[in-house]
């Protein structure tokens, strides 16, 4: 295991301290490179009223390539896929190591207020969200209530 | 590291957010205006890409070895193209120093507010409307473009807080950075003297005369400068914050301006302890091209720079990359270390790299830690002939659920027993660590959960084309 760099601690001093609203990332207390995170759908979204889990684990390379990050939470989206990974360019090819967990997971949010169908990972989504925006819309509100409600959590 | 990093290292730390229980907690703009926008840390030897942001110069060099653009606007930036900042450098250094009495001083609000309360109100206006401005610094993604706003605010508030600082310089010894060589006797900052200089004095490296003249010259002309000046106290406390600053600052200006003078004609310029012709005879390493090299050479080549030659292929180059960026970047910085001291740094930095404490094939912590599946160069074949017995008994495992599944009706398939699947698959992610095997049944796990009727052929976790070398294989 590779040691901890300071930035990593501060940075998870800096999320636990001072969070980012909507947004939680608890370390975990046997491996201080993986992340609890959860995302609370943002409200003028079809996954407002969702909380969504993800984890979140930081390579040894890290900051010089990106978190890794992919949804627990079942979740219906163009840019996510069933096995919770996300299409996002800033986790990919635009990862810049001037970025930071914090704006990652701000990004992520983002990406649920705005779903990109153009641009897909889960190809059936996006279909159906080009065919049909507010069945896709009513589909994503409904996957909402069932998997991320905050109650049956 | 496996323990509690977080106690044991969370003192050493330092970070923007310590002035906030001060009372100019505006001081952590000009705290997080020094730092690396890679490493967070204060900024060590300084450079400037051709876009004009500033890293360290460890930090952007170690990310242009894989990429070719600025971290920050995304424009294409060469290696070669970038320049060391000597001010920055000294001024980053000068407030490393004053920082823990600054946090110290101002942390005790009360006594100096009762000394000079006007001070104090004029301070915290300056700090209101400095505020105004400028909220936004302490994000990290800022532009430096931003700073125009920052740095117009700053220098009076600074200056304030260095006419501040006479009150401090009482308490501290005024020489303290100067310390005796046990050899030589020659006066130096006790860092250099640690670092760099026993180890030339040691090595009988001959140019010691050369430069205790020149720290002497040095010591010599301070008094002179201050003595120079109408109110020595005062002078005496802003000259010293700014000493090390003026001297580089000249001595580039002298360089450029006399170029072609011998490096000993431009020595008594500087004050402190840069033996510049010693360094401006060191040539910056080379980019290798591993591909076109063998193992041999590239042994010949490390033994050359006195560094170790074990390990596989792969680590000796990861150590000559390693050390190529040690190297350089300390070429950048106005107080070099000895190579001794950046060969310790190596050894260091390989105990606390996979590359060179994990002996496995590859690091199988965890997949998600495992070098992701999309990358361009990742060894798909290897990968599918280590786990080709796994592939199988998953495939297996696949048709068995899939029979089951035709067989019950579709309601079966609630919706919390796949979410507890995919929350067991994620803890074998997590817990992958302690367990080779943990991975395989994580995957295991997350096939079960895919949608089965499409066939597991199409899913995505099998989308390589080689998936029919294992059949062939067989």
């Amino acid at each position: 295991m590779a040691a901890l760099p300071k930035r990593i601690i501060k940075e998870t001093e800096r999320l636990v301290s001072d969070p980012v609203p909507g947004i939680t990332a608890t370390p975990s207390e046997d491996n201080l490179r993986y992340f609890h995170v959860t995302i609370e759908g943002p409200s003028a979204s079809p996954y407002a009223g969702g909380l969504f889990k993800l984890e979140l684990y930081l390579p040894d390379d890290y900051p010089m390539c990106a978190p890794k990050v992919r949804f627990l939470t079942k979740i219906y989206h163009p840019n996510i896929d069933k096995l919770g990974r996300i299409c996002l360019d800033v986790l990919k090819d635009n990862w810049s190591p001037a970025l930071q967990i914090r704006t990652i997971l701000l990004s992520i949010q983002a990406l649920l207020a705005a779903p990109n169908p153009d641009d897909p990972l889960a190809n059936d989504v996006a279909e159906d969200w080009k065919k049909d925006e507010q069945a896709a819309i009513k589909m994503a509100q409904e996957w909402t209530a069932k998997y991320a409600s905050t109650s049956s959590q | 590291m496996s323990s509690n990093p977080f106690s044991k290292n969370l003192e050493s730390v330092s970070d923007p957010s310590d002035w906030n229980t001060t009372m100019v907690p505006g001081l952590r703009e000009l705290d997080s205006l020094q730092r690396c926008y890679i490493c967070k840390e204060f900024l060590k030897a300084p450079v400037m890409t051709s876009c004009n942001h500033t890293f360290c110069s460890q930090c952007i060099r170690e990310y242009l070895l894989s990429n070719t653009h600025c971290p920050l606007c995304k424009s294409e930036q060469l290696e070669s193209n970038l320049k060391k900042v000597i001010l920055l450098e000294e001024l980053v250094l000068c407030f490393k120093k004053y920082r823990p009495i600054l946090l110290e001083l101002l942390a005790n609000s009360e006594s100096v507010e009762a000394g000079d309360p006007e001070e104090c109100k004029e301070m915290k206006e300056l700090q209101a409307t400095a505020n105004d401005s400028n909220s936004i610094n302490q994000d990290i993604i800022e532009i430096p473009d931003d700073d125009v706003g920052t740095s117009q605010g700053q220098p009076p508030l600074k200056k304030r807080l260095t006419d501040k600082k006479h009150l401090v310089d009482s308490t501290l010894p005024k020489n303290d950075d100067l310390v005796e060589c046990p050899i030589c006797s020659e006066l130096m900052s006790a860092e250099k003297l640690q670092t760099l200089h026993i180890d030339q004095c040691l090595n009988g490296k001959s140019n010691s005369s050369h430069r205790s003249d020149s720290t002497r010259s040095s010591n010599m002309s301070k008094p002179h400068t201050f003595r120079r000046k109408n109110s020595p106290k005062k002078t005496n406390a802003i000259s010293s914050f700014f000493r090390p600053v003026d001297s580089p600052v000249s001595d580039s200006k002298s360089k450029s301006a006399k170029h072609g003078h011998t490096p000993s004609e431009n020595e008594p310029l500087h004050s402190n302890d840069i033996p510049v012709h010693h360094l401006s005879d060191r040539k910056r390493l080379p980019k290798l091209d591993f591909s076109s090299l063998t193992t041999p050479r590239l042994k010949d080549k490390l033994a050359g720079l006195s560094l170790p030659t074990h390990g596989s292929r792969l680590q000796l180059e990861s150590r000559y990359n390693q050390y190529y960026i040690l190297f350089n970047s300390n070429l950048d910085s106005n107080h070099p270390l000895s190579d001794k001291v950046l060969r310790h740094k190596l050894s260091q930095w390989e105990h606390s790299h996979s590359t060179f404490t994990n002996t496995s094939l590859f690091n199988t912590k965890s997949p998600i830690n495992f070098k992701s599946i999309t990358d361009k160069d990742f060894p798909v074949k290897l990968w599918l002939r280590t786990y080709k017995k796994d592939f199988k008994e998953l495939v297996e495992k696949a048709k068995l659920t899939n029979k089951k599944k035709q067989e019950a009706p579709e309601s079966n398939l609630t919706a919390d027993s796949n979410k507890s699947e995919v929350q067991s698959a994620s803890e074998n992610l997590h817990y992958g660590n302690h367990d080779h095997n943990q991975p395989h049944s994580a995957i295991s796990d997350t096939v079960d959960n895919m949608d089965i009727n499409k066939g597991i052929e199409n899913s995505s976790l099998f989308v390589f084309d080689d998936s029919q070398e294992i059949a062939n294989e067989e």
